[in-house]
């Protein structure tokens, strides 16, 4: 894992697919990360304020709230300045994910370099 | 995918001709009283097109309100056209009318021969009313409602068949973009579980194989219901259908659909005459139900599925009701069509609806939804009875 081992991260990542979900959390527990999932954009807000993360992995299209509403509402909190990595299996997503403002892009699908790397450029 | 637009006639610029006047001075009196005559019977020539529209056409295809709809608005500008001394200005008038008439049958299924047989049947309403009214009393009268009728047909054809290819291109790109996203999440899945398994720790290698293999599941099964809507598109399916009871046919069917809605602690009941007799081919007819069945379990998270089967006089009608979260009039529009989902909440490949259709109107079968708000959907589906 490129991320410094001995500086750990509270990582919150949101998915409405339960698996993809799994993996994740597995790919960055491993690398010695504090994670929380939450399979859906409603209660990011609510888990933010209890878990204060200082990333937060959130996809784009989910069935409750979408990644853009939560980011727009988190922009609006105490949490403004927590960084926001945006997943999107979206065709144009890197284009989407500069304009709404995240702070960065992770296209799916991706391997758990591509995790790893996109992890480190917002932390480490 | 299918493409049906011919990219050769996509939109290319296209010179306005000028408008020729519709008829030469001193004849405007003429023209005048078929304007008045047209404008103060327009309710009744509407009316009259649209009952032989409505025996022409599939009756359960749209309500009148649809349509007529340019049609009021056409014929006012029509008769605006004839009582004016400007023509011109008059005629562009009303062929926008009928141009915008020809994009909205375009959404509505309409084909060009009926596109023209509207416009026909329209023609020969105004002949009858201006008889009537004894106002038809020399050829040019009648040469002028042909004449304006005919440039009006060229008109909405003409855009019949851009909105038609733009609309063939706007659903294909759609199309392309859904299965795309949907391919996309299970590969991501796939990707990041596979990425993982050489360094993961022996105890999690398990879990990692599973997530792996039911990712290419979803794969696979996302890919097999795509090709499905293809085949079904691509060839004509010839149906074969025999004589079956309703136990044969829904017996099964059920007893899977029981032990689904159980398993997810929902209720289910189906009350079936089990020896009502249907003509019907047997694969298409159960796949139909059985996708209708498996997405009100799908979409029902609280309460149950409730099956009854209700026989009238021609065919049997089956009845799925479910108490999921309800489907706006917008959902419901489009919930036959390929790749489009009522609820984006729960994974599925969006055509389950779309073979359930194809499947039953290839066999003189029809199937139709409807919402009760919060309360839950309830689906029917239409099945051929054997004679007698």
């Amino acid at each position: 894992m490129g991320v410094d081992r001995r500086r750990l991260f509270r990582i919150l990542v949101v998915d409405d697919e339960p698996d993809l979900l799994e993996v994740c959390e597995l790919a960055l527990s491993l690398a010695g990360h504090y994670v929380q999932t939450l399979g859906g954009g409603a209660r990011v807000r609510e888990v933010v304020e209890r878990f204060h993360p200082d990333l937060i992995v959130l996809d784009w299209v989910m069935s409750d709230v979408s990644g853009p509403e939560v980011l727009l509402e988190l922009r609006g909190t105490e949490h403004a300045k927590t960084p926001v990595l945006m997943m999107t299996a979206l065709a144009d997503g890197s284009e989407r994910v500069r304009r709404i403002g995240a702070d960065g892009f992770l296209g799916k699908p991706f391997g758990v370099e591509d995790l790893e790397r996109a992890v480190e450029a917002l932390l480490g | 995918m299918r493409l049906e637009s011919d990219p050769r006639r996509s939109s290319k610029p296209r010179t306005e001709k000028r408008a020729v006047p519709l008829w030469e001075p001193g004849q405007g009196e003429e023209q005048r009283v078929l304007g008045a005559v047209i404008r103060r019977r327009r309710e009744d020539i509407l009316d009259r097109w649209l009952h032989r529209l409505q025996a022409e056409l599939d009756v359960d295809r749209a309500d009148p309100t649809d349509l007529k709809n340019a049609l009021p608005d056409y014929l006012t500008k029509l008769a605006d056209a004839l009582e004016r001394a400007d023509a011109t200005a008059g005629e562009q008038a009303w062929m926008e009318v009928a141009r915008h008439h020809a994009v909205t049958r375009v959404r509505l299924g309409f084909d060009i021969a009926e596109l023209v047989r509207e416009f026909t049947l329209l023609r020969r309403v105004l002949f009858e009313v201006a008889r009537e009214e004894g106002v038809m009393d020399n050829d040019r009268q009648a040469e002028r409602i042909v004449e304006l009728i005919g440039s009006a047909t060229a008109a909405a054809v003409q855009s019949y068949v851009d909105a038609r290819d733009y609309e063939a291109r706007r659903v294909e790109a759609e199309h392309v973009a859904f299965i795309t996203h949907e391919l996309r999440n299970p590969l991501g899945t796939a990707m990041l579980t596979a990425t993982q398994l050489a360094d993961a720790p022996a105890a999690k290698r398990a879990r990692l194989w599973e997530l792996l293999h039911r990712s290419h599941r979803r794969l696979r099964d996302l890919v097999d219901s795509v090709l499905a809507t293809e085949e079904v598109d691509a060839v004509e399916v010839v149906p074969s259908p025999a004589k079956i009871t309703l136990e044969e046919l829904l017996g099964p069917l059920t007893i899977a659909a029981e032990l689904a809605a159980q398993a997810k602690g929902l209720t289910f009941t189906a009350t079936i005459d089990p020896k009502l007799v249907v003509y019907v081919d047997r694969d298409l007819a159960v796949s139909a139900v059985q996708n209708v069945v498996d997405n009100a379990i799908k979409y029902t998270d609280a309460g149950g599925v409730v099956i009854t089967v209700e026989e009238q006089p021609t065919r049997v009608v089956v009845h799925v009701y479910d108490s999921c979260a309800g489907l706006s009039e917008q959902e419901l529009s489009v919930i036959f069509e390929p790749f489009r989902r009522g609820r984006t909440g729960k994974a599925g490949s969006g055509l389950g609806l779309t073979i359930a259709r194809r499947a039953l109107q290839a066999q003189g079968g029809a199937i139709g939804g409807e919402s009760a708000g919060e309360k839950g959907c309830h689906f029917w589906l239409t099945l051929p009875k054997a004679g007698q």
